[in-house]
């Protein structure tokens, strides 16, 4: 008797998605006959989806159109300001550039107070007698 | 269904000018669907403070994947799967912060049958309702009667079969039916 009521129930909810085959409209609609209980779980049920369906009662706060649009901006904003990949790989080259620049000032500076150790071709081409005439500088 | 209030071709040409940067265009999507994702948020989080970030954030993560979205479903439908998976991770947050709004939500029924202007308050009575559902079938309600999807659309947002969203719709009014019966002959 529990499984058969609730099938019907099912029957019922089911009915109101999609269409049910001939047999199974003609099933509730006895059960329908028969039962006033399910007569007004059926009405119920009807009221209750009518008031979910009433969707229009949800929206945020006034002005949530200028409230999104402000955040967007300050994202894009902040986009802006992140260097890209390409920005990045280019200012670890001129950071290089400048350790080279120094590199190079300091073994000028060495050379002359050492007194022509190294030849100014040595020091800005490094040619390969560089590393071997620097690793006979006297600190290594 | 909700948010479809212009057809495929103004629904392009929207989106093209969006892609170009063109504010205004922003705006009408905005405007256009901001009803129905409050609708989603606020069915699955209640009406709670943290439901219009969240709205703002189903937005913001729109406008990020505009170049990627390719136009395979309507913007309502893109927004309403975003707006969903926002409300999922907002629900487990909560969840691991232990701030479960269960007993909360308790509370405000108790209290809006207390109250008569907030029993009046058609849309809490419908958050807080929801809030006693598990997200399973509270996603279901939400896209299926708050935002106006048929079923067969429900189960292809959800990814489910027909049969599940059918039995867990069922389900969920049956509880519903429960909780909201009583309190809706106050409601006007």
């Amino acid at each position: 008797m529990i499984i058969k009521k609730k099938s019907i129930r099912t029957l019922l909810y089911r009915s109101f998605e999609e269409k049910l085959k001939p047999k199974e409209e003609a099933r509730l609609r006895r059960a329908l006959a028969d039962s006033p209980e399910l007569r007004a779980e059926k009405e119920e049920i009807l009221r209750l989806r009518h008031f979910l369906e009433e969707r229009d009662k949800f929206s945020f706060s006034p002005h949530f159109d200028e409230k999104v649009l402000t955040k967007w901006r300050q994202e894009k904003e902040c986009l802006k300001k992140t260097p890209s990949f390409e920005e990045q790989l280019s200012s670890i080259f001129v950071k290089l550039a400048y350790i080279g620049t120094a590199v190079a000032v300091v073994l000028v500076i060495i050379n002359v107070i050492l007194g022509d150790v190294l030849s100014s071709e040595e020091i800005f081409f490094a040619s390969d007698s560089l590393y071997e005439t620097l690793l006979h500088l006297p600190f290594f | 269904m909700a948010g479809r209030t212009i057809d495929l071709e103004q629904e392009k040409e929207l989106l093209h000018r969006a892609r170009e940067g063109d504010e205004e265009a922003f705006r009408k999507i905005v405007n256009l669907h901001q009803r129905q994702v409050a609708a989603t948020v606020m069915g699955m989080l209640g009406n709670c403070p943290e439901a219009e970030d969240v709205g703002q954030e189903v937005f913001i993560q729109f406008f990020r994947s505009l170049d990627r979205f390719r136009g395979e479903s309507r913007i309502a439908t893109y927004l309403t799967r975003i707006a969903l998976n926002l409300a999922v991770n907002e629900l487990r947050r909560r969840k691991k912060e232990k701030q479960l709004l269960a007993a909360g939500a308790e509370g405000w029924l108790k209290a809006s049958t207390d109250s008569r202007e907030e029993a009046n308050d058609a849309r809490r009575l419908i958050a807080q309702a929801l809030q006693q559902l598990e997200p399973r079938f509270r996603e279901v309600i939400v896209l299926r009667f708050l935002n106006g999807y048929s079923t067969e659309e429900t189960a292809r947002i959800l990814k489910l079969p027909l049969g599940t969203v059918l039995s867990r719709l069922s389900r969920a009014q049956m509880k519903l039916r429960e909780i909201l019966l009583p309190l809706m002959g106050q409601e006007k």
